[in-house]
């Protein structure tokens, strides 16, 4: 008699937890997709899962977790560049702006590959022109950059200049190279710094925010005009240009639609110089093709043993889609505390479908803690391709 | 502490009835068909291997991890190795020991549990993982290989260094996956299983010290130029502030090696200076 009135109650507190819920109003910073892409990927067909699968674990509710963070700040003490054989021969010329600058030399173009004749190598410093054994303080050649787990194009060699060389306008002699050769020059004590940052995600369609600083005179006031480059993971690229004003400068760069998606991140490389000296910088970010977003409405399934949030989801591209999500609950003194990462994944054929996302009892149940419960930073990826389709920082709230 | 904590209080726990250990080694960036001997060498694996009860319980990994890390050569073949050692030999209690980008690849399972079938049961059996030298926050040397790459780009020549895994562990690469794929870093959600970090702090290549030549003297000597490219506190290849940036540090290498020595990036995958105890110990 007993276990039948335990399933009673079980079915009464099943069928009173049951409800369809609505999302969110979207959020500034949130992404949604405006309209979804219906074409081929080749990552999306070739990633093979077709299991519905789900899995959340536990979070300490102390954890401070940051939704909205910071892309990453890109900082430069650096500059590469191309020089041709007559160019080197004659006198590489660039300034330095701190004692003990690392300069990498790799064969490129045609001569990739080969090996640096280093044979009358000199280095001139503020007007001192010194033979290689009195201007490098150590050099290192490919095997052992390899060996250190520092994979540089064979033929590359690197030295460090000696500190009591100084720093001013220099030059680097090289009469026997028989190709151009990328010149590497980092200087680590250096306080002319180049800083780059760039939004981390840009809708298709959509423009990349950057902003950055050209930090010590006299670069900051002479460099008014940047360089860059936009390469897309498909190895196509775009050039631009931005004006600096002052330190400082900002900037938006339209994406050409005709770069191609791939896997991996798209790279944003800014060129800066004033006269010979130089800094160029480098950021990655990614683009959210979306083939596939929130309907706007989720069935909450709220039974004894586990919380089920299904949610559901258009698509315009057959694959593997993701739900990832932080579920929150409130403690008594209103803070909302982190419980639970929950992510479910499934393959949708075009149309609508749902991906439920399940959460253990336990790991909802804490002492001081209860409704409303949410879910924060919600996350629709496309798995075959780790695309981002939309992310939402506040997506759902129930009691 | 917190990890003593943990371990204290496992140890007042009964043990599981059918609970059988096991150990994993994971190698970093690279292709490996015999990590064992190429990679780890036997000595390191054969002793940290007699710490298990049935030291026949251990697996070496051999995989492609030139692959981004969520690639079928890379966490693909990861999971597969770790799947069949499990339900082959009946693993319930696995501790994973990784090293450098190794450290990622295993993070990624950890952070995608719903990628892949496989993943899930791996977890679960998981008791923790030991990452040696993680490169976590990437490191400033591979975005110095890369970067030459964009002049051949632009040029329309090769399509540069076809190193995918060198690619990733760029500073700014590894800052977007960590926000938005890989869990464990501060402001993050933590992991599913711990993330326990060894950090090396220095690199030793002078000719008259004995730290210099465990790993192989000619790998130190390279590695000593490198620092060149990275912060004070460093293992040749990796800064520490990247090698704890996920999980929670276990110890630094000053704090626990013989002698008060440093782990190079070579050193922290070689059985110097007592680590290869101290992770046998561990299991």
């Amino acid at each position: 008699m007993r276990r039948i009135a335990c399933f009673a109650t079980l079915a009464l507190a099943f069928a009173a937890s049951a409800e369809e819920l609505k999302l969110l109003p979207a959020a500034p910073g949130d992404l949604v997709p405006e309209r979804l892409e219906a074409a081929k990927i080749a990552a999306v067909e070739r990633h093979g899962e077709r299991a519905l699968l789900q899995f959340a674990w536990p979070l300490d509710p102390q954890t401070e977790l940051d939704f909205r963070p910071e892309p990453f700040l890109a900082e430069s003490r650096e500059f590469w560049t191309l020089v041709e054989p007559a160019e080197l021969a004659a006198g590489f010329r660039f300034v330095t702006t701190a004692p003990g600058a690392l300069i990498r030399l790799s064969p490129a173009g045609q001569a990739k590959g080969g090996r640096l004749d280093l044979a009358g190598l000199a280095i001139e410093v503020d007007g001192r022109r010194l033979a290689a054994e009195h201007a490098l303080a150590s050099l290192a050649a490919d095997a052992e950059l390899k060996r250190a787990g520092a994979e540089f194009p064979e033929g590359t060699v690197a030295f460090r200049l000696r500190p009591e060389l100084g720093a001013g306008p220099s030059a680097l002699i090289l009469p026997k190279a028989t190709g151009p050769v990328l010149v590497h020059v980092f200087e680590p004590d250096s306080p002319v710094v180049l800083r780059l940052r760039a939004g981390d995600l840009v809708p298709q369609g959509g423009r990349l925010a950057l902003a950055g600083e050209l930090r010590a005179e006299p670069f900051a006031k002479a460099a008014s005009r940047l360089a860059g480059l936009i390469t897309a993971p498909d190895g196509r690229s775009q050039g631009f240009e931005l004006e600096a004003r002052g330190p400082s400068f900002q900037g938006e760069i339209a994406l050409d639609p005709a770069l191609g998606p791939g896997e991996g991140l798209w790279e944003l490389h800014l060129f800066a110089a004033a006269g010979e000296l130089r800094r160029d910088v480098r950021t990655a970010f990614a683009v959210s093709r979306p083939s596939a977003r929130l309907a706007g409405t989720a069935r909450r399934d709220g039974r004894r043993e586990a919380e089920e949030l299904a949610l559901e989801v258009e698509v315009a591209l057959a694959g593997r889609y993701e739900l990832r999500a932080t579920i929150t609950g409130t403690a008594a003194d209103g803070r909302e505390l982190p419980l639970a990462e929950a992510h479910a994944a499934a393959w949708l054929e075009p149309g609508r479908g749902t991906i439920p996302l399940r959460i253990e009892r336990s790991h909802l149940v804490r002492p001081g803690v209860g409704a409303p419960w949410a879910l924060r930073d919600l996350r629709l990826i496309r798995q075959g391709d780790q695309n981002l389709q939309e992310r939402r920082d506040r997506a759902l709230s129930w009691r | 502490m917190k990890r003593i904590a943990l371990l204290l209080s496992a140890a007042l726990l009964p043990a599981p009835a059918l609970a059988n250990k096991g150990v994993a080694l994971v190698h970093g960036t690279g292709h490996q068909t015999n990590a064992a001997a190429d990679y780890w060498t036997w000595d390191m694996v054969n002793s940290i291997r007699q710490g298990l009860p049935n030291p026949a319980n251990y697996v070496v990994i051999n995989c492609d991890f030139t692959q981004y890390m969520w690639a079928a050569g890379a966490a693909g073949c990861l999971a597969g190795q770790l799947h069949s050692f499990i339900t082959q030999r009946g693993i319930t209690d696995l501790v994973v020991i990784t090293h450098s980008n190794g450290g990622n690849v295993m993070r990624w399972i950890l952070s995608n549990p719903t990628y892949d079938a496989r993943y899930p049961l791996i977890i679960q059996r998981i008791r923790w993982v030991n990452a040696l030298a993680p490169s976590s926050a990437g490191t400033p040397l591979a975005t110095a290989v890369m970067n030459g790459n964009v002049f051949e780009q632009s040029l329309g020549w090769l399509l540069g260094y076809k190193n995918d895994a060198v690619r990733m562990q760029q500073p700014s690469w590894m800052a977007h996956y960590n926000a938005n794929n890989l869990y464990g870093t501060p402001g993050r959600p933590a992991l599913p299983k711990g993330f326990w970090t060894v950090v090396g702090t220095n690199v030793r290549s002078a000719v008259w010290s004995g730290n210099s030549y465990c790993g192989g003297y000619a790998e130190n000597v390279g590695l000593t130029i490198t620092q060149a490219w990275l912060a004070s506190c460093n293992d040749g290849f990796l800064e520490c502030t990247s090698q704890s940036a996920a999980g929670r540090v276990w110890f630094y290498d000053t704090q626990r090696m013989q002698n008060g020595y440093v782990l190079s990036h070579n050193q922290s995958r070689r059985p110097c200076f007592g680590l290869d105890v101290i992770l046998r110990n561990d299991l």
